[in-house]
């Protein structure tokens, strides 16, 4: 168990450096991205149309929105009023845009790595607006 | 001798503001997507190039969906197990001060549901100014009392190793291996009873087969984690076989580490012993402490430091 705990937190170092919002968008993206990739393999060639894709999306949305709350609130101890409705943007965002571009691009076989990317990428930029939107307003 | 110019370095520049185990739970989800990914890439490339058909069926997109959200449980439990009852090499420290707090096992109700989660006995001591240099070595974050200066005082979190934790954690891995089985097995007939006549019912019974594996292996690591605290024996924390309460004048010796889950504070984990040196007299204010008087009432501690 020792040898696998090591294994599975060796990106730790990585991560350090993402952030809580970072962290929160890779969580969304790979899971959203990795279900994608699965609903393709069980359909034998995923084909979307527009309505599907949203409703495929909010099904992502609630899912990876539930699991960090286990993960926020339970495990990390952050209050449930400080982290819902962040983490629902985020993982909002996160998974119209990995559906969306994953759709757009056909590439179902790697969705978990561009949920990945996508997923850091949104849950950084989050990160940075609430930044300087705070400086705005304590300016 | 009463307060001191110098200011405690309460916070710390080098803290992270991420709360553990968040990272670490980052690192899980992203090997998992990789493996699954790398698997699911080796699948398209032998039906593409090789011909052959490896299609996923109901049952198994269920069971293989169960299966990853119930080896995140099996990996995030581990992460727990491992923080508790592995213990880390650090440092030997003396500490002295006066008892503000003491958190034991499973007070709060997160620790009965999920008892993997569960923490040892913590003592927190209002450390005698003196000690403010250890608690501050290596650019470590300080928890302090929410006084004004000059009364503000460090503080610093004192584990004791609690059995009951360690015996709870082997019982509660034990439970979520099996969970996680009975859980797969679920998620494999709900894969088979749902189908995937459409987009939407295919992704509802992926993600339904994901909720439902992760629950069982939770609930596994319940029964097993409440199975083995039940059997392990209730211990508080003492000092020479004497119970320790708030407000004791107290010394301890540890292993003192920089550990991710106190926010990169300094900690003794786990205290390798501790003598009581009687109690803070009634007249001086305990609410919180303040170093400003223990410095005075406390002047003989048993560290060794001139």
């Amino acid at each position: 168990m020792k040898l696998l705990v090591k294994f599975f937190t060796s990106l730790n170092i990585f991560t350090k450096r993402l952030g809580l919002c970072g962290n929160v968008g890779l969580i969304a993206g790979a899971i959203a991205g990795t279900f994608l990739m699965f609903l393709d393999m069980r359909q034998g060639g995923l084909i979307m149309n527009t309505t599907e894709a949203v409703q495929v999306a909010l099904m992502l949305t609630l899912f990876t929105w539930m699991f960090i709350q286990f993960v926020l609130v339970i495990l990390a101890r952050l209050t449930f009023r400080s982290v819902a409705i962040p983490s629902f943007v985020n993982c909002l965002l996160t998974c119209f845009a990995v559906v969306f571009i994953v759709r757009a691009l056909g590439l179902y076989v790697i969705a978990w790595f561009i949920g990945i990317v996508v997923g850091i990428i949104i849950g950084m930029l989050l990160c940075r607006i609430n930044f300087i939107f705070n400086r705005l307003i304590k300016n | 001798m009463a307060c001191i110019e110098r200011r405690p370095r309460c916070g710390a520049a080098n803290s992270p503001a991420i709360p553990e185990p968040i990272t670490r739970i980052g690192s899980v989800i992203g090997i998992i997507a990789s493996i699954a990914g790398a698997a699911g890439g080796v699948i398209k490339g032998l039906e593409t190039v090789g011909g052959i058909g490896v299609g996923l069926g109901g049952a198994s997109g269920g069971a293989i969906s169960g299966g990853l959200a119930g080896i995140a449980v099996i990996i995030i439990v581990g992460i727990y197990a491992f923080d508790r009852c592995v213990g880390t090499k650090g440092l030997r420290e003396c500490v002295a001060g006066v008892v503000s707090e003491i958190v034991q096992d499973f007070t709060e109700w997160t620790e009965e549901l999920f008892p993997f989660t569960a923490m040892h006995d913590r003592v927190d001591v209002v450390v005698k100014s003196r000690y403010w240099d250890v608690l501050e070595d290596g650019q470590a974050k300080v928890f302090c009392t929410e006084e004004e200066p000059p009364r503000r005082s460090e503080i610093m979190r004192n584990y004791f190793f609690t059995k009951r934790v360690c015996d709870t954690m082997t019982g509660a891995q034990i439970g979520v291996g099996i969970g996680a089985v009975g859980g797969v097995i679920a998620a494999a007939a709900i894969g088979a009873a749902i189908g995937c006549a459409t987009v939407i019912l295919c992704i509802f019974a992926l993600l339904l087969a994901a909720l439902v594996a992760a629950v069982a292996a939770l609930v596994g690591a319940l029964i097993g984690g409440q199975i083995a605290k039940a059997i392990s024996d209730d211990t508080s924390p003492t000092s020479g076989g004497q119970e320790i309460a708030v407000g004791d004048l107290i010394t301890i010796h540890g292993n003192m580490v920089k550990r991710e889950f106190d926010e990169n504070a300094n900690v003794m984990w786990w205290v390798s012993s501790s003598s009581l040196s009687g109690t803070a007299p009634t007249s001086i204010p305990s609410n919180p402490f303040s170093y400003c008087e223990i410095d005075d009432v406390f002047t003989m501690d048993s560290c060794s430091r001139g």
